[in-house]
């Protein structure tokens, strides 16, 4: 015993192998820690990072005005002045690319918040609530599922004119139901647990319980659901864009330049290249993030 | 067994009911008179709109509307306000194209998961399974119009190997799988780069999990012979649940087909629904929303059903 | 698997798909597969352009107009007008439908009345120029009065007035078969056996239809004019521009539109012959006249003045076309050759405005009495008008015209904004020029009573008064000298201001032979008859 140096108790709650393949370091000190050192997940991270910060900065770092037409400058290859070249109104695709993070985030982040919201709250409320309750949210959520996305999104949007608002809500409002059914079971777990039992003899309120003490062990379950969302969310403007149904020019978003740009990928395949470049390194930091997170809190979780 | 799949079914009728509710709620709420758009410009000053809206019966109150349009569609009575004809006369012609493209789709995926997950689960964080990883991360973060115009542009402009128009050749009909199969493997590629990396990590931790069962390690402690006939056992137990998972894929393939059938040209309900929700076609929206729900519900239900034969054990309340 | 083994399955596959390669256009020699961007939704009561291409095909009518603006027979082969130019008496050669049965004066009579009935949607306003028209059509009357069947080989037609344009108007009506059309429930007119199996008397049959995919029309042996050269056409659709290109170059399509940023590389290509059709798409904006800031004249020349036309042309369609200043398309005899539009000045453009009390303020847009001059531009969502909005403001920012864009959907675009007492300030949007002649279309956006002029509130007697004489004498060259002041008027008044004519470019591979003479898209689709093999 003496040899054995003296640690404090496992955070995780889970005794250490005694033999056999050994678990990632760092497994005995906690969530962040196992996430700090996931290159990957580290990786993803900074990326997130990058990009947030340039979405901030947007318009300033941009060399041109996005919308700036080069009537003399039409369709010319990366190089010079225009370092991804520029597409066929002669716009800057580095200007556009960078003044177009920030509106593409936005949809992804938001349209997550939105989806994140409703789920807790109707997987919340199922949960904790049960009975009918539960039985009619389950309902909402089966049908909601079985709405084919795509279809109502784009009936949405050609009826209502597509908006970056409308955007970020259909996109949310039609992506809640999976986190909805997670939390739901989580809740379902918790709330017959021992210390919930005890907080209610305390006389606390059913919300009080429901904030202070269910809420709090839900978050990691839906953080990993909610990074996994943006991606897809940011490539489902890309689709409507295509459709015509995206964030409107003149203003840029990644979706709309790819889009604009599919007609010359053979005679310019830069102004796609580019934009799709970034959603495809902003979609991989934000799985990179998930997975880190989802390996981090318990590493043999299956979502 | 029977009594779970009767209820299921009878289920089913609620959420059809629930998607078409909320589609109607949708066209009622919209913005703009779909009266005025089926009327050529130049006759907007002189038609007569209330004709026009009392011929399509959009003068009536709206529930008897949406109960008119209901039994309309499903008797195969409603009409399509851009053609006249009756929606599910359209629907009809699309779904063979859809369904197959689908059918394929999910075939292709299912085919190249398997084997892939089961490298990667063996050989976990060795080059297969990197490879793969990378191969999903780039599936599920390309914009897949943008994908599949790449695959045109290589294909069929550089390379003339393989039509990118059409589900057939001109002036074919039917869909014999000799005749059509080439124009379906650009539309499959693209749609299985969509899906594949779901199913290959679903496959993999299902593998994982498996392979790490105690009963799989004493096996592997006792020898080459034995080990072998374990491997298979768990590979059939682990990979069948993938199998059911295939079908609830298959929405994420219907929203998919939306962009695959306009860049390919395949007249599938994909892109009948989005020229439906441009013209304002309020019947046509109608019926393809329910057909494609339709489709979704059938597919979880085959899913469940899946689940439900593999594993009796479930109990369902 | 073994070695050996897999190579044979390689070869085997490689071969299936070599085999597989043959270019599907030239699989048949005698058809030709056109990719088009739309197919018709009905092919009665339309007004869409692709169903206008479809009918050129599949129908014929009594007579057409040359570009000088003769009159040409088709189905009529004697058609002498009497003095008054009131009668017109058309005696029909021998032709037949497509099912074999000829066509008579009963064909005729019925299909007029057809177009002329009263729940028929899409009534060409020219024929109720025919006498009895109006009152068939307010349903007072049991048949038009105006034609009459002489014989099973004539018919007169009587008109109101001295209508000059009875050639190209009235009489260019697809005739169809009395009997066929006889059992059509007009006010359910698209659901309709006919409809969908179309008889008419042209050079081709409408031999399948699969919704959304493609129409094959097969060659009519029986046509007057000589059965054409290929027997089967295919108009088959293709929505996306990249998959054109592609497909033409793979040879599984003959012919297709393609992109004027393409036309370089198809020019170098051994295979592909392209093809710079004048396009039928004229391309303008408008202010609303109901906003004092373009109630002034010279503000409006100045926004004209300050478009860079050439330089539009050049950027969008890679000087693929020609800048519109006249709103009359140049295959027209009434085109006016000598109009003198604008060139681009933008100095002559700010001292307009400054005359009209316009002068710039510290951030360079023009004040007027503590007033900005800001205005919201809207445009028909879509690529063409997008991009030109985009260097449309460019250019009036220049000049100080401080100006927002904004693309507005379709739906929204016709059913509200584009719409009598809609939200309009600048409009953009373009005509597609498909009722030749031109009449109908300078009525309907320059006539103070047109639906296109109410929309943007413009009323200018001298205009109507014009285009009132217009179809009042029969005289060409007094008509000539008519439609040159009216285009004139159009250039000083600037109810539009038109931009730029751009050419459809379309690629069709060189084993088809094309008709010179294709001076329109229109005339493009009219000429598929007249294609040949190679």
């Amino acid at each position: 015993m003496a040899s054995r140096p003296l640690d404090l108790a496992p955070r995780s709650g889970r005794p250490p192998s005694p033999g056999g393949a050994s678990p990632p370091a760092g497994v005995h000190r906690g969530p962040w820690a196992r996430f700090v050192r996931n290159p990957r997940a580290l990786a993803g991270a900074w990326i997130m990072f990058a990009f947030v910060t340039v979405a901030a900065a947007g318009p300033r770092l941009a060399p041109f005005p996005p919308a700036a037409p080069h009537v003399l400058d039409i369709l010319r290859a990366p190089g010079g002045a225009y370092p991804m070249g520029t597409d066929n109104l002669g716009r800057d695709v580095l200007s556009r690319v960078l003044v177009a993070s920030r509106v593409s985030l936005a949809i992804g982040v938001l349209s997550m918040v939105v989806s994140i919201v409703a789920g807790v709250l109707v997987g919340t409320l199922a949960g904790f609530f049960g009975g009918h309750v539960d039985g009619a949210l389950m309902r909402a959520t089966d049908v909601v599922l079985a709405i084919p996305v795509f279809f109502l999104t784009v009936a949405f949007l050609a009826l209502f004119g597509p908006s970056v608002g409308r955007l970020i809500w259909i996109i949310g409002l039609t992506a809640w139901p999976p986190t909805a059914r997670l939390v739901r079971v989580e809740v379902l777990a918790l709330r017959s647990r021992d210390f919930v039992t005890a907080v209610r003899a305390t006389g606390a309120s059913n919300a009080r319980i429901i904030v202070r003490h269910l809420l709090p062990n839900v978050v990691p379950v839906i953080v990993i659901s909610a990074t996994l969302r943006v991606g897809l969310a940011i490539l489902t403007e890309a689709g409507l864009s295509f459709l015509g149904l995206g964030v409107q020019p003149p203003q840029p978003s990644w979706g709309n330049i790819i889009a604009d740009g599919r007609e010359y990928l053979g005679l310019a395949w830069w102004v796609s290249f580019f934009p799709g470049l970034c959603v495809f390194l902003a979609v991989m930091a934000f799985n990179l993030v998930g997975d880190g997170l989802r390996d981090a809190f318990d590493p043999r979780l299956q979502i | 067994m029977a009594a779970y799949l009767v209820r299921r079914l009878l289920a089913l009728v609620p959420l059809v009911f629930g998607i078409t509710a909320i589609t109607f709620a949708l066209l009622v709420l919209a913005p703009g008179d779909p009266v005025l758009f089926l009327i050529p410009p130049e006759q907007r000053g002189t038609a007569d709109l209330a004709r026009f809206r009392h011929e399509l019966g959009m003068d009536r109150p709206l529930p008897v509307q949406y109960v008119a349009m209901m039994s309309e569609l499903f008797t195969g009575r409603l009409r399509s306000f851009s053609d006249r004809r009756p929606t599910t006369h359209q629907v009809a012609e699309a779904l063979p194209t859809t369904l197959i493209l689908t059918a394929t789709s999910l075939a292709l995926t299912g085919a190249l998961a398997l084997p892939i997950a089961f490298v990667s689960a063996v050989r976990p964080y060795g080059a297969v399974d990197h490879s793969a990883t990378l191969f999903s991360l780039l599936g599920i973060s390309l914009p897949t119009f943008w994908f599949g115009l790449v695959l045109i542009y290589i294909f069929t402009e550089q390379l003339g190997l393989l039509p990118a128009s059409g589900i057939r050749p001109t002036g074919t009909a039917g869909y014999s799988p000799l005749v059509i199969w080439r124009y379906l493997v650009m539309p499959t590629l693209v749609q299985a780069l969509g899906i594949l990396p779901v199913l290959v990590r679903y496959a993999r931790s299902s593998l994982l999990d498996a392979l790490s069962q105690d009963y799989v390690r004493v096996a592997r402690s006792k020898g080459l012979a034995e080990r072998a006939v374990l491997f298979k056992h768990v590979a059939r137990n682990s990979l069948l649940p993938v199998v059911t998972i295939l079908a609830l894929l298959l929405p994420f393939l219907l929203s998919g087909s939306v962009i695959v059938e306009s860049i390919f040209a395949l007249p599938g309900l994909g892109r009948l629904a989005v020229s439906a929700a441009l013209s304002r076609d309020y019947p046509m929206v109608l019926t393809t929303t329910a057909i494609a729900g339709l489709l979704v519900v059938i597919s979880n239900l085959l899913a469940d059903v899946g689940y439900l034969y593999l594993d009796p054990r479930i109990r369902h309340g | 698997m073994s070695g050996r083994s897999g190579a044979v399955l390689l070869a085997f596959l490689l071969a299936v798909a070599g085999a597989g390669a043959a270019p599907a256009g030239g699989e048949a020699q005698a058809q030709a597969v056109v990719a088009i961007w739309g197919l018709p939704v009905r092919i009665l009561g339309s007004g869409e352009a692709v169903t206008s291409y479809v009918s050129l095909l599949i129908n014929d009518s009594l007579t057409a107009v040359d570009a000088q603006g003769a009159a040409v027979g088709r189905l009529a082969a004697r058609y002498p007008v009497s003095p008054d130019g009131k009668t017109y008496l058309v005696t029909l050669r021998e032709a037949a439908f497509q099912d074999g049965t000829p066509v008579t004066s009963q064909d005729v009579k019925a299909s007029y009345e057809l177009y002329l009935h009263p729940k028929y949607p899409t009534t060409p306003p020219a024929l109720l120029e025919i006498a009895g028209a109006a009152d068939y059509k307010a349903g007072k009357a049991p048949s038009v009065t105006g034609i009459t069947v002489v014989n099973p080989r004539t018919v007169r037609f009587i008109l109101n007035r001295p209508y000059p344009f009875f050639y190209e108007q009235i009489g260019t009506q697809p005739i169809l078969p009395a009997k066929a059309i006889a059992g059509i429930d007009v006010s359910r007119l698209q659901e309709s056996a006919f409809t969908r199996q179309p008889i008419g008397a042209g050079p081709y049959r409408l031999a399948d239809w699969r919704e959304r995919e493609s129409i094959t029309f097969e060659a009519s042996s029986g046509y007057w004019g000589g059965a054409p050269a290929l027997p089967r056409v295919v108009l088959k659709l293709i929505p996306e521009d990249a998959t054109v290109i592609a497909e033409l170059r793979a040879g599984n399509i003959d012919a297709g539109r393609i992109i004027p940023e393409a036309y370089r590389s198809f020019q170098r290509d051994a295979q592909v012959a392209v093809l710079r059709v004048p396009g039928d798409t004229f391309y303008w904006f408008a202010p609303n006249f109901r906003m004092p800031i373009f109630q002034d004249v010279r503000v409006r020349q100045a926004m004209a003045l300050a478009i860079n036309r050439p330089e539009m042309l050049r950027a969008l369609y890679q000087d693929l076309g020609t800048v519109a200043q006249s709103p009359i398309h140049p295959s027209l005899w009434q085109y006016d050759k000598d109009l003198k539009g604008y060139g681009y000045d933008p100095a002559r453009a700010k001292q307009l405005l400054a005359e009209a009390g316009w002068t710039p303020g510290p951030d360079g847009v023009l004040q007027k009495g503590g007033q900005r001059f800001k205005a919201k531009y809207g445009f028909l969502a879509g690529k063409d008008y997008q991009n030109q909005a985009l260097l449309i403001q460019q250019y009036l920012r220049a000049v100080g015209m401080d100006v927002d864009v904004q693309a507005i959907e379709r739906g929204d675009f016709f059913g509200r904004y584009f719409a009598p007492g809609g939200p309009i300030e600048l409009v953009g949007i373009a005509w597609f020029n498909l009722l030749f002649p031109p009449q109908s279309e300078l009525e309907d956006n320059f006539k103070s009573s047109g639906s296109g002029a109410r929309t943007i509130g413009y009323s200018n007697p001298e205009m109507d008064k014009l285009l009132d004489e217009a179809i009042l004498t029969r005289d060409r060259a007094r008509q000539r000298a008519l439609y040159a002041q009216i285009q004139q008027l159009v250039i000083e008044d600037v109810p539009h201001v038109l931009t730029v004519r751009p050419d459809v470019i379309w690629g069709v591979r060189k084993r088809l032979a094309l008709p010179g003479g294709v001076d329109s898209l229109r005339a493009f689709f009219g000429s598929i008859p007249r294609w040949t093999a190679r």
